[in-house]
């Protein structure tokens, strides 16, 4: 049997180790039994990295004995690298030599096809192994739990996903073992605990670990500082074991491997203070390894391998209470907890997702990355594995994920073997799907870039997204990255205009989409000098869908590359956004976008135009009305929604609606909701409409049959005449012109004339000139195109009594302009 | 005539191929038709006072649509003229332009332009406005999948001296109203 066993004699050994080096390495003894004398020795003292290369010696002279090839083949298997080339020597071996050679080769050759991947032949092998063996066999338990692992990663494999794994870099992973990543929320700090070895003749042990805290700099590479720890006996056995969910604490686990506790320990004035142990309900007896922390700091979530679990390590957790007590100590229960280890828990940000690692569940190979999501209390769903290509067959432990969820790292011993292990990044392209968001705001006329400030709530769940970068008051362009398939309301407070509400709606993709977004702010006068009775907002979005328009697009083949590395650079730079935490400035991202593909991208758009052109063309040359149709449907129609709101002559905040975002409260004027964006048709899908023009589907307002107290007026302007009279004297058709362009351009207004007349003279003649007064400037309104329907006219007789002075003022019509009060306003 | 189906489907079949997920976006599109308008448009002799005039196309209201226009007809010529887009606010303004797209415009100022560009030779495109071509208007632009993409006025284009092709009165629901009225 060739596994790996105590070391029996030291003595011996050394003696042994002292002779044979003589001949290390590089010459062989020709004398084929000399050879296999040698490397027998060198095997049966279990240096098998060094017995190797005699084995291969002695191949080459005498090829093709089963024997030899059984004996490299072990070798391979229990040395620290290259595992998985033994492969092919077991295999010779077994089928020249089966009968001849022991049953556990099966089960060896399984072990390296598991950690090559080849889980049918592993499994294969596995029957095999477990069909033969007596039931006496020791490795019958080994062998049906790793069964067990290759068919849970055959289901698995099935489900790979896209995530890129990148090992850090050398600074950070040596031939030592790195393990017990933990980051900070920007993930520009890196700690973890290094073990290192020491080779003794070809044995190697374990002699100290190391904390370290790896700072990335401007250039975004590591640096590594010592964590440095004075005490000698702690230095010994110290290994970092969690941090706190601000990064201001780190925990320890100290002492042996049968008896380790956990520690914290405090960051000030940047120094690390003194070792302070968790109280004894974290701490048993027994060994505490790993803890995390909730965010709210609450509840402390750990290690343990105390009796009363359900096998091996078990995780626990312990809360305070409102007193800061420990009120509740439990275990996970068995959702979490196997008759196997679980160990390194960590708990996400969003205080829901558990991750931690088991050797039980469905690894597929020593400890795997699992996660599970609290449903309530102390209840949790079954665990999920993380899956390819983060779990191997090794040991993949110690899981740590940023905020939110692309970016996470891990230790695994991947095919570095006999536990050395290094740390990993995974990306895990979680937030793809996205909606970039590309805008420019302007306002004013000429519309000029303003400064504003933009936020957006997810409307479910009221939380402030993060990607939203505001505008730069320079060139008014923004960027907003939303996850789809969300309604969103977006709150733009721009310099000298009232808060506006946007509704927008990302809809569900599988594509990375872009939309272009223009918001357009305007202050609405009567006249250019006046002060504003309102304000206009109008936004346009467009989509595209990248991927659909670049990839499929088969017209235009020739551009795909260029396109793809177009769309690449993009994802690319979303991924940078999103790991940058704080706030970038827009004109880096247009640098950005804008470096290298500008004219690749110029090349591309006027290509893309002169086929469209020619198409067009090409088509009105054959009167080939499908080809237009066709490129009709898919033309992206822009999508406009434009508002005027009024101040209303009696200011107050009735319109206004109230939204809270975080701690502030906010007036905004009343939401407008942007239409769905445009779904893309296949040609089959394509309906004809009959040859129509748009006409306005909305009802018109009806004016006349509005009572007066659902008329919110915005505006009103008086003409005064001379006693007697009911011609509307020139100096106000100035005024009236532009009163006549406001309500043309804006159709939900509603037109009420009032005519009255001072209280001289008797009450019917009063009566009379107040309706001439008022039909006048009806009559004037209808002959410059403003629609009868749209004008109330009142003739209200006398105002005022005679005793006053200024009857001028009682001689007028009032021209007042309102909106249709909603029924829920 | 069961052959006859499978003809016309495998027509229409390759044709839905090669514009298989062809995303222009509306602007892009109608550009390319107003440039096409003015392929397929002849101007009376006297429309340009040298060579080296250029072909002019007015846009009044829509100043984004502009935009777009001038990145798309870009370096392109019709029979040898730099084709330039401008912006129209005034009357004044079209002194010199053949083509006139009307898009988002009031419907004062829409009949403030018809009446003013009434017998001229200069082509007025409206984009979906209500009672375009009725009003006097030469082509208008359709609602999206319409069967025809735009309507054509002959009459007033006839009134403007110009000569529209017949593929591109093909291609278009004609409007024969001759009461337009001023």
């Amino acid at each position: 049997m060739f596994r790996l066993f105590h070391i029996k004699s030291m003595l011996i050994f050394t003696l042994c180790f002292y002779l044979f080096n003589l001949a290390y390495p590089q010459t062989f003894p020709q004398n084929k039994k000399k050879l296999l004398k040698i490397a027998q020795s060198y095997f049966d003292n279990e240096q098998f990295d060094r017995a190797i290369p005699y084995f291969l010696k002695l191949d080459s002279l005498e090829p093709n004995k089963f024997e030899t090839n059984y004996y490299i083949g072990a070798c391979y298997l229990n040395s620290s690298f290259n595992k998985t080339k033994g492969i092919p020597y077991l295999e010779f071996a077994l089928k020249n030599g089966e009968s001849l050679l022991p049953n556990v080769i099966f089960y060896d050759l399984a072990t390296l096809y598991h950690l090559n991947y080849q889980f049918d032949e592993a499994i294969q092998m596995l029957n095999t192994f477990i069909a033969k063996a007596p039931k006496s066999e020791v490795l019958l338990n080994k062998a049906e739990s790793l069964l067990k692992n290759c068919k849970n990663a055959k289901q698995l494999q099935a489900t790979a996903s896209n995530i890129d794994i990148i090992k850090l870099d050398d600074k950070i992973n040596t031939e030592n073992s790195e393990t017990t990543p933990f980051i900070s929320a920007d993930e520009n700090q890196l700690f973890f605990t290094r073990t290192n070895y020491q080779n003794n003749s070809g044995i190697e042990f374990e002699t100290k670990k190391e904390i370290y805290l790896a700072t990335k700099n401007t250039n975004q590479e590591y640096e590594l500082k010592k964590i440095p720890i004075s005490d000698e006996q702690i230095k010994a056995n110290i290994s970092l074991a969690g941090i706190s969910p601000d990064g201001e604490t780190l925990f320890f686990a100290i002492g042996t491997e049968n008896n380790a506790d956990l520690y914290a320990c405090k960051l000030e004035n940047g120094k690390y203070g003194s070792f302070i142990k968790l109280p004894d309900i974290i701490n048993s007896q027994y060994s505490e390894t790993s803890i995390s922390v909730s965010p709210d700091g609450r509840t402390y979530y750990f290690s343990s391998n105390r009796p009363g679990g359900y096998g091996g390590k078990d995780l626990y957790r312990a809360i305070l209470d409102d007193k800061n007590e420990w009120s509740v100590i439990e275990n996970l229960g068995p959702s979490i907890n196997t008759e196997y280890d679980e160990d390194s828990p960590f708990i996400h940000p969003d205080n829901l997702t558990l991750y931690f690692s088991s050797k039980g569940h469905t690894s597929i190979g020593g400890y795997d990355i699992f996660f599970s999501k609290n449903i309530d209390k102390n209840e949790w769903e079954y665990p999920v594995n993380i899956g390819f290509p983060i779990n191997t067959p090794g040991d993949d432990i110690g899981f740590v994920i940023t905020a939110e969820g692309n970016n996470a790292y891990f230790a695994s011993s991947k095919n570095n073997i006999n536990y050395k292990y290094d740390i990993y990044k995974a990306i895990l392209h979680k937030t793809i799907p996205l909606t970039l968001v590309k805008g420019i705001i302007r306002g004013g006329d000429p519309p000029k870039p303003i400064k504003a400030k933009i936020r957006v709530l997810d409307k479910e769940t009221q939380q402030i997204i993060k990607y939203v970068y505001n505008p730069n008051p320079n060139t008014g362009k923004y960027l907003m990255i939303f996850p789809p398939n969300k309604n969103y309301d977006m709150i733009i407070e721009a310099e000298n205009y009232l808060p506006q509400l946007v509704n927008i709606y990302i809809p569900n993709q599988t594509y990375f989409y872009e939309l272009y977004q223009e918001i357009f702010l305007k202050q609405v006068k009567v006249n250019k000098n006046d002060t504003a009775i309102g304000q206009e907002i109008r936004i346009s979005n467009t989509f595209y869908d990248i991927y659909k328009t670049d990839i499929t697009d088969s017209i235009l083949n020739v551009e795909q590359q260029i396109r793809q590395k177009h769309v690449d650079e993009l994802l690319k730079l979303v991924e940078n956004i999103i790991s940058t935490t704080d706030s970038i400035s827009i004109e880096q991202i247009e640098k950005t976008t804008s470096k290298d593909s500008i004219n690749d991208k110029n090349k591309v758009i006027q290509n893309r135009y002169n086929k469209l052109l020619d198409l067009v063309e090409t088509a009105i040359e054959k009167t080939d009305s499908t080809t237009l149709q066709l490129l009709d449907a898919n033309a992206i129609y822009n999508d406009v929604t434009n508002k005027v709101f009024f101040y209303g002559t009696e200011p107050n905040e009735q319109k206004m609606s109230k939204i809270i975002i975080g701690s502030d409260t906010l007036y905004t004027l009343p939401a407008i909701n942007t239409s769905k964006p445009f779904e893309i048709k296949t040609p089959s899908v394509i309906s004809i409409k009959p040859d129509s023009i748009n006409k306005p589907i909305k009802k018109q307002p009806d004016f006349k049959n509005c009572p007066e107290e659902k008329r919110r007026y915005v505006y009103i302007s008086y003409i005064y005449y001379k006693s007697g009279q009911f011609e509307i004297d020139n100096k106000y058709f100035n005024s009236l012109k532009d009163i006549i362009q406001l309500v043309i351009l804006n159709p939900e207004l509603g037109i009420e004339i009032n005519g009255f007349a001072d209280p001289t003279g008797n009450h019917e003649k009063n009566i009379e000139l107040s309706k001439k007064r008022s039909l006048s400037v009806a009559e004037y309104l209808i002959n410059k195109q403003i629609s009868p329907r749209r004008i109330i006219v009142n003739g209200k007789g006398e105002i005022g009594n005679e005793k006053e002075e200024d009857l001028s003022q009682m001689r007028r019509t009032e021209i007042k302009l309102f909106e249709i009060l909603q029924k829920d306003e | 005539m069961r052959t006859y189906t499978i003809i016309l489907f495998l027509t229409l079949y390759s044709i839905a191929n090669t514009l298989k997920a062809q995303q222009f976006t509306e602007y892009e599109l109608k550009s390319a038709y107003l440039f096409n308008f003015a392929k397929f448009i002849d101007f009376p002799e006297n429309t340009f006072s040298s060579a080296r005039d250029p072909f002019l196309i007015g846009v009044i209201g829509n100043e984004a649509f502009l935009d777009v226009l001038q990145t798309v007809i870009k370096g392109k010529t019709i029979n040898g003229r730099n084709i330039i887009a401008i912006n129209i606010t005034q009357t004044e303004d079209i002194q010199n332009c053949q083509i006139v797209y009307f898009s988002k415009t009031t419907r004062s100022q829409t009949l403030m332009f018809l009446e003013f560009l009434n017998g001229k030779p200069v082509v007025s495109v409206g984009d979906n406005i209500e009672d375009f071509c009725q009003s006097g208007g030469i082509i208008n632009f359709t609602q999206q999948n319409s069967v025809k993409r735009f309507e054509i006025n002959p009459n007033a284009a006839q009134r403007a001296k110009l000569n529209i092709s017949s593929k591109l009165l093909a291609l278009a629901r004609i409007v024969t109203d001759v009461e337009v009225k001023f």
